[in-house]
């Protein structure tokens, strides 16, 4: 059984994180992750500058590079929707072999 | 999958998967027939009604005797847009999406079966009317471009950044109508744009008068050319073959 499921998401993966959740609650329904909870875990908005080399935290409509100035910035962190990690909880008959440590 | 961890009863495994990675699997796929066939394919995206079917009636009129051109068009409903492209007699396959409110790689690789790629020069993707869920979803295109036209507001770049972000083209269409607007500021789009952090190009359109998206042609033609050779280097480039530049 599924019992907890971790997102990494950033503000501009385009997905919203409280839509995501609400959604969750319907898709989970019926299967084994019927009872998993949804842990969503916010990244910043990490930018690189092309120019200077400076990373920064920044808002999602504000990319260029706090410290020169520079528009020609790389995102570092912020624009992910990775399924990070997933929390099963085995039943007992099936604990010793199914693990793999 | 890796790092397998008993904890108490229960097994954590980090999986660091991206969310669309099946997705983007297949847009690698579409990606690879464009290729293979040589053909340029551009992403097209803007709110509805901005003008992005009138873009591509202009463009196919100041392009179809050089390059062979087809059409992809992303509507919730109806297949007027398609009726409109082939009224200028260039292949459009119609996806009609439902109530979903973008392309994704699979919709377009099922309308690639439709589509003979062989003696394509350039398919345009016209994506479902939308600036949100658009930018989620790659389709395998080249290019991504994105129209803003002057009746709306010049802060949408700021509004709507992840998909400017990924345009490596903003076209201001309707943009004879500057004239009567007086609240939209062309300098002041520009600058929302560049704070995203890119030096994305920003060209003027006004689609009814075909004169006018000569910029557009410019900037069409010059991706065909630094494409092309790129990816066929046994064939002559498309200068070579239309005897352009």
């Amino acid at each position: 059984m599924v019992e907890r499921i971790t997102i990494e998401m950033g503000p501009l993966c385009g997905i919203e994180p409280g839509l995501l959740a609400s959604a969750f609650a319907v898709a989970r329904a019926g299967g084994c992750a019927a009872e998993a909870a949804l842990l969503i875990e916010s990244t910043p908005v990490t930018i690189r500058c092309v120019s200077c080399g400076a990373q920064s935290n920044t808002k999602p409509n504000r990319l260029v590079c706090a410290v020169c100035g520079g528009f020609r910035t790389q995102i570092v962190a912020g624009d992910e929707l990775r399924l990070r990690r997933v929390e099963l909880r085995m039943r007992e008959s099936r604990l010793a072999p199914a693990v793999n440590e | 999958m890796h790092g397998d961890q008993r904890a108490g009863h229960g097994v954590v495994i980090d999986v660091l998967q991206d969310l669309l990675a099946a997705n983007d699997q297949v847009a690698v796929h579409n990606r690879e027939h464009f290729d293979e066939h040589g053909v340029l394919a551009i992403n097209l995206m803007s709110s509805p009604g901005a003008g992005k079917t009138a873009l591509l009636e202009a463009t196919i009129v100041a392009l179809r005797d050089r390059y062979r051109i087809a059409v992809i068009e992303g509507d919730l409903e109806t297949d007027n847009d398609a009726v409109r492209i082939r009224a200028h007699g260039v292949p459009a396959i119609q996806i009609t999406t439902g109530t979903a409110c973008h392309l994704d790689a699979h919709l377009v690789h099922r309308a690639l079966h439709d589509l003979p790629l062989a003696g394509l020069d350039l398919l345009f993707i016209e994506n479902v009317g939308n600036l949100v869920c658009p930018a989620s979803f790659d389709l395998g295109q080249h290019r991504n471009v994105t129209l803003l036209s002057v009746t709306e507001g010049d802060d949408k770049p700021a509004k709507y950044p992840v998909i400017f972000r990924a345009s490596d083209l903003v076209v201001l269409s309707k943009a004879d109508l500057l004239d009567v607007l007086d609240d939209f500021d062309p300098a002041r789009a520009a600058a929302a744009l560049r704070a995203l952090g890119r030096d994305t190009p920003m060209i003027r359109t006004a689609a009814r008068r075909a004169a006018t998206i000569g910029p557009w042609l410019e900037w069409l033609e010059q991706e065909l050319a630094v494409w092309r050779p790129v990816v066929r280097p046994g064939r002559p480039g498309i200068s070579a073959a239309v005897g352009v530049r």
